[in-house]
């Protein structure tokens, strides 16, 4: 059963998600930043829920709000914010410009969702549909094992790249050149 | 600009939020300065993209909606791994996370 209408709950949840992400951007303080960030990421797992994709829900939890912004919050732990050493005249009127190209942006981008006749017309497969809500990770995983076997070794091979250049990254120089740890 | 004929279906709710959130982490990601916080402004850009992909897929009915979802956020992973130890060597080098004092490519 797929709710068709948002309720109490997608409002409320809504509203807490763009609380935590204005506080993401506007927080002073890196480690309000880092727990606001994993909270944004949570609720947006609890909207996942109420649109019925539990499978989803879940690995947004795990792997975004559960590793991701853990790994902020390490980073955050690690580095000692010191004061700015260089200040840039003009910055702050970049930052009203930049205000300034937000509310642009969220409005044109506001009006072509509400204004387009994509959302009008949705095309509806009742049999996919009741396929999604009951068994969603079955749906998924055969997904991943038949038609995007490739990318997902490739999601793979990614990976191992990743922590292979964070190793090389991390790793400390012995003398001459390298980064001073 | 008239939205009061509009119904608010869940497509439009979800759409609408994952906007706001691709938006705010733009405008973390332009007029921020600490590196750190660029790239939690990267990972909100992200996950409205994300919220728009999941309430496009569900309008559709499509399961492979939540198969794209799911490869968008192993590549964040990636993504957030690299960008923070680039990060870390920069602060080793520099002793600074912030953009502004990583000038000295201008020459």
């Amino acid at each position: 059963m797929i709710a068709e209408a948002i309720g109490p709950f997608q409002l409320i949840i809504g509203f807490i998600t763009l609380v935590f992400a204005a506080t993401v951007i506007l927080s002073s303080n890196p480690v309000v930043s880092a727990m606001a960030l994993m909270g944004t990421l949570f609720t947006t797992g609890l909207l996942y829920f109420g649109l019925g994709l539990f499978f989803i829900g879940a690995a947004q939890i795990l792997i975004y709000a559960g590793a991701i912004s853990v790994l902020f919050v390490f980073i955050v732990m690690l580095l000692d914010f010191k004061p700015l050493k260089v200040r840039i005249p003009g910055r702050a009127a970049a930052n009203a410009l930049g205000g300034l190209a937000w509310a642009l942006m969220l409005g044109a981008l506001l009006t072509a969702v509400f204004k387009s006749s994509i959302l009008e017309s949705p095309v509806s497969d009742a049999v996919n549909e009741a396929a999604l809500a009951s068994n969603e990770s079955q749906v998924i995983a055969l997904q991943f094992l038949s038609k995007y076997m490739f990318p997902f070794q490739l999601t793979g091979l990614l990976i191992l790249a990743s922590i292979m250049g964070v190793v090389l990254l991390g790793r400390p120089r012995k003398r001459g050149g390298g980064p001073v740890a | 600009m008239n939205f009061t004929h509009l119904s608010l279906s869940i497509t439009d709710f979800h759409v609408a939020l994952g906007v706001c959130l691709f938006t705010l982490g733009t405008l973390g990601f332009l007029t921020r300065r600490s590196g750190i916080i660029v790239l939690m402004s990267l990972e909100l850009m992200l996950n409205g993209v994300n919220l728009c992909l999941v309430a496009f897929a569900h309008m559709h009915g499509n399961p492979e909606g939540s198969s794209l979802f799911l490869f968008i956020v192993l590549v964040a992973a990636a993504e957030a791994a690299v960008a923070l130890s680039l990060l870390v060597a920069l602060f080793r080098k520099t002793g600074s996370v912030y953009l502004d004092d990583l000038r000295r490519l201008r020459g």
